[in-house]
């Protein structure tokens, strides 16, 4: 005697049937159930409309014509400099361009990491500087300031450094990135930098604090880490 | 050299689409724009329905026809060049959702796993339509679903495309498709 499949049963076998992957025991079982069981008949009647839905969906037409953009980036002024393509210009100047942002990384990261490694192991019990309220600015050539306390452990002058260089690898890259990428990472900077202000405000206020200490460490980080994918995010969405 | 405007009337009468394939791959600019006009809404369509977001397809859009025009010269004629183009703006809008991906894991928590519904229309009563529900759906599903329900991918080369089983394409499909119900009988 051949067992009522419950509707559990059908649930599992589902997908299946959409596909029209049921076995032919599978497939009696199922239509079985389904001629009874309204719930799964509709269930699967409804996931099968969609899927038709789907094929018909009309096209859509941007919102502006995007034919300028295109024509900008593919007539690009060739600079005539013996037998080298356009193509290979723009192509090895990118290169040269990420290389040296890939070698800066590797060193101001291999820098930070020596130094934070020194300063967490030397002091694991941190107790923060910032007594005095004073603060001294660090400016780029990209114009970027970062305020930080005087009394800077020897670990957050070390991200602070490696944020002003990667700041101003950044920028050197701008024009070459995907803009949509930059305003996100922008955006993600913003919120760690907020985050940081806020654990030195707090660690104004209570020095002594282990965890205020690890948060601003661990926002320091976070910010570094962020600008070491920025300086070597690829050119465009290529 | 300035773009040349030509309406979508014109376009792709005035040369067959083939002469306007071998055109452009000799370099000729205006037939390669008859060619974009031809197949600027298709390949948008496609951009917004795997990114779910239009601002983001239409540079994903321009993306794709840039790169065109980069490998038009290596199109051999053996596929339709509309099945090419569509290949490649799949190939295009994959690597840019894998170097979006790398950077946004370093960056922020990914969401590509959370079992999220499609949002909800704004006003209570109101049916999302299919195109909103789509644009709604996780990354992964939304992916499988447009290649496979709208595209009409099989679900081997859907695998192969976004590196995933083809049992994993069929268990995203399957998701999207109940959440896309989810949202519209709401």
């Amino acid at each position: 005697m051949t067992q009522r499949m419950t509707c559990h049963e059908y649930d599992a076998l589902l997908a299946g049937d959409l596909e029209g992957e049921l076995s032919p025991e599978e497939r009696r079982s199922a239509d079985a159930h389904l001629l009874e069981c309204g719930r799964c008949a509709a269930l699967r009647a409804e996931l099968l409309q969609i899927a038709a839905a789907a094929r018909e969906l009309p096209l859509i037409s941007p919102s502006r014509d995007l034919w300028d953009g295109i024509a900008a980036r593919i007539e690009a002024p060739v600079i005539a400099l013996g037998p080298t393509t356009e193509r290979g210009i723009g192509r090895r100047q990118r290169l040269w361009v990420v290389a040296a942002a890939a070698a800066l990384v590797v060193a101001t990261a291999g820098t930070t990491y020596v130094i934070t490694k020194a300063t967490v192991e030397a002091n694991q019990s941190q107790v923060a500087r910032a007594e005095s309220g004073a603060t001294r600015r660090i400016d780029d050539s990209a114009g970027t300031t970062l305020v930080t306390n005087s009394q800077t452990s020897p670990a957050d002058a070390a991200f602070d450094r490696e944020v002003v260089q990667l700041r101003a690898l950044l920028e050197q890259r701008r024009p070459d990135l995907d803009s949509a990428t930059v305003a996100l990472l922008e955006r993600n900077l913003q919120i760690i930098d907020q985050a940081i202000a806020e654990s030195r405000a707090a660690l104004a206020k209570d020095p002594g604090s282990a965890l205020l200490n690890r948060q601003l460490h661990n926002a320091l980080g976070k910010r570094v880490q962020v600008l070491r994918t920025a300086a070597l995010l690829p050119v465009g969405t290529n | 050299m300035a773009a040349v405007a030509i309406t979508e009337g014109q376009a792709g009468l005035s040369t067959q689409p083939q002469d306007d394939v071998a055109r452009a791959a000799a370099g000729d600019r205006r037939a390669f724009e008859r060619l974009y006009r031809v197949h600027a809404d298709r390949i948008f369509s496609l951009c917004t329905r795997m990114c779910g977001d239009r601002t983001m397809a239409e540079e994903l859009t321009q993306d794709v026809f840039v790169r065109v025009w980069e490998k038009l010269a290596l199109f051999r004629g053996d596929s339709a060049f509309g099945t090419w183009l569509h290949r490649l703006a799949v190939n295009v809008i994959l690597n840019a959702r894998k170097g979006e991906g790398r950077r946004r894991s370093r960056i922020d928590e990914s969401v590509e796993d959370l079992e999220v519904l499609p949002h909800s229309p704004d006003h209570v009563g109101e049916r999302m339509d299919l195109q909103a529900a789509i644009a709604g759906l996780p990354p992964g599903a939304r992916r499988v679903f447009v290649l496979h329900d709208v595209q009409g991918y099989r679900h081997e080369d859907i695998a192969d495309l976004l590196g995933m089983t083809s049992g994993g394409s069929k268990a995203q499909l399957h998701r999207a498709r109940m959440l896309l119900r989810e949202a519209l009988t709401r």
